[in-house]
């Protein structure tokens, strides 16, 4: 396999783009967005989490079933997130008797 | 052409001769000597040896806990152990079972054992990492067993919160801990295999040309690989909140319990599928060998091991009816939990027709087949049972779910664990074992485990519930029952244990296909060598052609029988 086109230059821009985004989602914290604070630091934790794996994981540089493969986790995240907030969601919908 | 191809592939008779002539050939046995060359060998065929003595052993330490439990509810009172004692067995019980036996039980041994063989590879694609895999289980067992000696755990096999987190005063985090290295040890084989079938695989070897083994055991490689991480992280957090009281299911501190329950069944309901999908695997073998006839359905059979791996990751939320889940959620997990019914039935469905007007020999593997194949069945129909919303407020937590669960993975797995020993013992161990024993001992093993759980049906759906040390007087009759099959079961495993044993030193040379069957490993000699194959096998023919072979044996039978 040869070695992928990654450059010094370039681990070290996606190294302070984290280390940014750290530094982001911390300040977040005390500015209050009322219910978007959640959504900011999720995106934040969102574009950390591709970053690492599109360069340091080299998933840019890989082959289709290496892609696959990822999908496919981030797929079989996603159904357990779903079907989970699925419950916590949809708990209050039916009244308890009684109350 | 095509007749000539389908010659070479069953091309058993010429090869039986061959080795008889040739008396002591080199083979992965007696190819290196001394303790230090099974330490360190990077065959997957040792290793897969390695595996089985680590594992039998393991079961064995289970089955005794298991057999402390049925004691103690031979009386309606607590007589032979605490009730504190009583909770630490059946969660170590659990613990090793599922963890230390079920999950690693058919793959790590009998897979590594026969996937390169099937496939026609020299080794399991990364070789080191496969004898790392068995260290790392090593260590976890032992951490497992150090949690037991130290007193052991009580939380029963599930850890559920907040008794784990917060309450238990017992080794809950060496358990735990224990868990999370064989976890390691999970996913490197399952890489492993995964790799080896993508890459390793015979010229010619496509995939519709393979063993249905080989697309479940590659079914139940992505599942762990998909879901052994949620356990490690859900063990993890449990650990992070005993020690550091951080909120992440105490209500108290702002977590919640039942999200506890959700990250440990997304895992342990598709895990149930790893425990099983390897039994279903091996039927897929003997049923067709045993039947002298192709499997029926090939493709059905090979996407119903992808389909049980996709739903079987949808249906989680069936354990947690009881538990404050949202009736709307309670209904969808519902009926995705019927769905996965589909796949199962489909492969019980083709297993029958596969034997329909086959000639059908009755053979060990086999009656280890059609046993698991019956007992399959009544553990899968009754988890529809448990599926069905209403139904499984009355039977939840009750021991219906234990027959159920017990009906699937030792009815299952278990049956389908000693088919496989029993079906490729002579590749592996180059002997026949005596096979009047073999089927006493499969009977045996049929009889002991009806009578151990089915009387546990009829006590569940009377009410008698699970982790109990004691209860009412007029149950205490079916307890006895299930005690009593219990000691027959013990009986029936210790049996194949001493034989296959014995027949390692004084069973008859086994030839390197006593069951002429098709498929790549039984191409080889038995014992194989330490490579596999003198040159790598090429492949034009699909898989289980018993219709050609039965031609071509047909032809000589009949000349056989004509003089
Ligand atoms: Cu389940």
């Amino acid at each position: 396999m040869t070695p992928p086109p990654l450059t010094r230059k370039t681990l070290a821009l996606v190294f302070l783009a984290l280390w940014a985004l750290v530094l982001g989602t911390t300040l977040i914290g005390f500015i209050d967005l009322g219910q978007y604070n959640i959504v900011v630091s999720v995106a934040f934790a969102a574009i950390q989490a591709l970053l690492i794996a599109l360069f340091f994981m080299q998933a840019l540089y890989e082959g289709r079933i290496i892609r696959i493969i990822i999908t496919g986790g981030i797929v079989w995240f996603l159904i357990m997130e779903t079907l989970t907030l699925g419950d916590y969601m949809t708990r209050g919908w039916l009244p308890f008797p009684g109350k | 052409m095509q007749l000539q191809d389908q010659v070479h592939i069953g091309g058993s008779a010429d090869m039986t001769i061959e080795t008889i002539a040739e008396p002591v050939r080199k083979n992965y046995l007696n190819d290196k000597q001394g303790i230090l060359s099974w330490l360190l060998t990077t065959d997957h065929k040792r290793i897969g040896l390695l595996y089985t003595f680590s594992i039998t052993v393991l079961f064995f330490i289970g089955g005794f806990f298991a057999l402390m439990m049925r004691l103690e509810l031979l009386s309606p009172r607590n007589w032979l152990v605490s009730t504190e004692t009583y909770n630490k067995l059946f969660t170590m019980h659990g613990i090793i079972m599922v963890w230390f036996f079920l999950i690693p039980s058919i793959p790590n041994t009998i897979g590594n054992f026969v996937i390169p063989l099937m496939i026609g590879a020299k080794d399991l694609a990364f070789p080191k990492l496969n004898l790392a895999s068995w260290y790392v289980f090593m260590l976890g067992a032992g951490v497992t067993i150090y949690a037991l000696f130290r007193g052991g755990v009580d939380t029963g096999w599930t850890f559920y919160t907040p008794f784990s987190t917060g309450y238990s005063t017992t080794y809950v985090i060496a358990a735990a801990m224990g868990i999370f290295i064989s976890g390691f040890s999970t996913i490197m084989t399952s890489v492993n295999f995964i790799a080896t079938i993508h890459r390793m695989r015979a010229p010619g070897l496509t995939w519709f040309r393979l063993p249905i083994f080989i697309w479940s055991m590659y079914a139940n490689s992505v599942v762990l690989v998909l879901n052994t991480p949620v356990l490690a992280i859900t063990l993890v957090m449990v650990a992070v909140e005993r020690v550091f009281q951080v909120g992440i299911f105490d209500p108290a501190l702002g977590g919640d319990p039942v999200l506890f329950q959700h990250m440990f069944w997304f895992y342990s309901h598709p895990a149930v599928y790893t425990m099983v999908l390897p039994g279903m695997a091996v039927i897929s073998e003997i049923v067709p060998v045993f039947s002298r006839k192709p499997i029926f359905g090939y493709t059905a059979v090979a996407f119903s091991s992808v389909g049980i791996a996709v739903i079987g990751f949808l249906v989680w939320g069936h354990h947690m009816f009881v538990a404050g889940e949202s009736v709307y959620s309670a209904m969808a997990f519902s009926l995705l939990s019927y769905f996965v019914a589909v796949p199962s039935a489909i492969k019980v469905f083709n297993w029958t027709a596969t034997m329909y007007k086959g000639s059908v020999s009755w053979d060990t593997p086999m009656l280890y087949a059609i046993g698991f194949i019956g007992l399959f069945t009544i553990g899968g129909m009754t988890g529809l049972f448990l599926a069905a919303l209403g139904l499984d407020v009355h039977v939840h937590d009750t021991y219906f779910v234990i027959a159920h669960f017990h009906y699937i993975m030792v009815g299952g797995t278990v049956m389908a664990f000693l088919g496989a020993f029993h079906y490729w013992w002579p590749k592996i161990s180059g002997k026949l074992y005596p096979e009047g024993l073999g089927k006493l001992g499969a009977m045996i093993v049929f009889l002991g485990f009806n009578l151990t759980f089915f009387p546990q049906f009829v006590l569940g759906y009377l009410g008698m519930p699970r982790r109990y040390a004691a209860y009412p007087e007029e149950f205490q009759m079916l307890h006895i029952i299930s005690t009593a099959g219990a000691t027959i079961l013990g009986v029936g495993y210790i049996l194949p244990l001493c034989y296959l044993i014995w027949s390692w030193k004084y069973g008859k040379p086994a030839g390197p296909n006593p069951w002429r069957a098709t498929g790549l490993e039984w191409q080889t000699s038995s014992p194989p060598p330490t490579h596999n194959f003198k040159k790598t096998p090429v492949v034009n023919v699909r898989a289980y052609d018993y219709e050609a072979m039965k031609e071509q044996l047909g032809l000589r039978e009949r000349e056989f029988e004509n003089v």
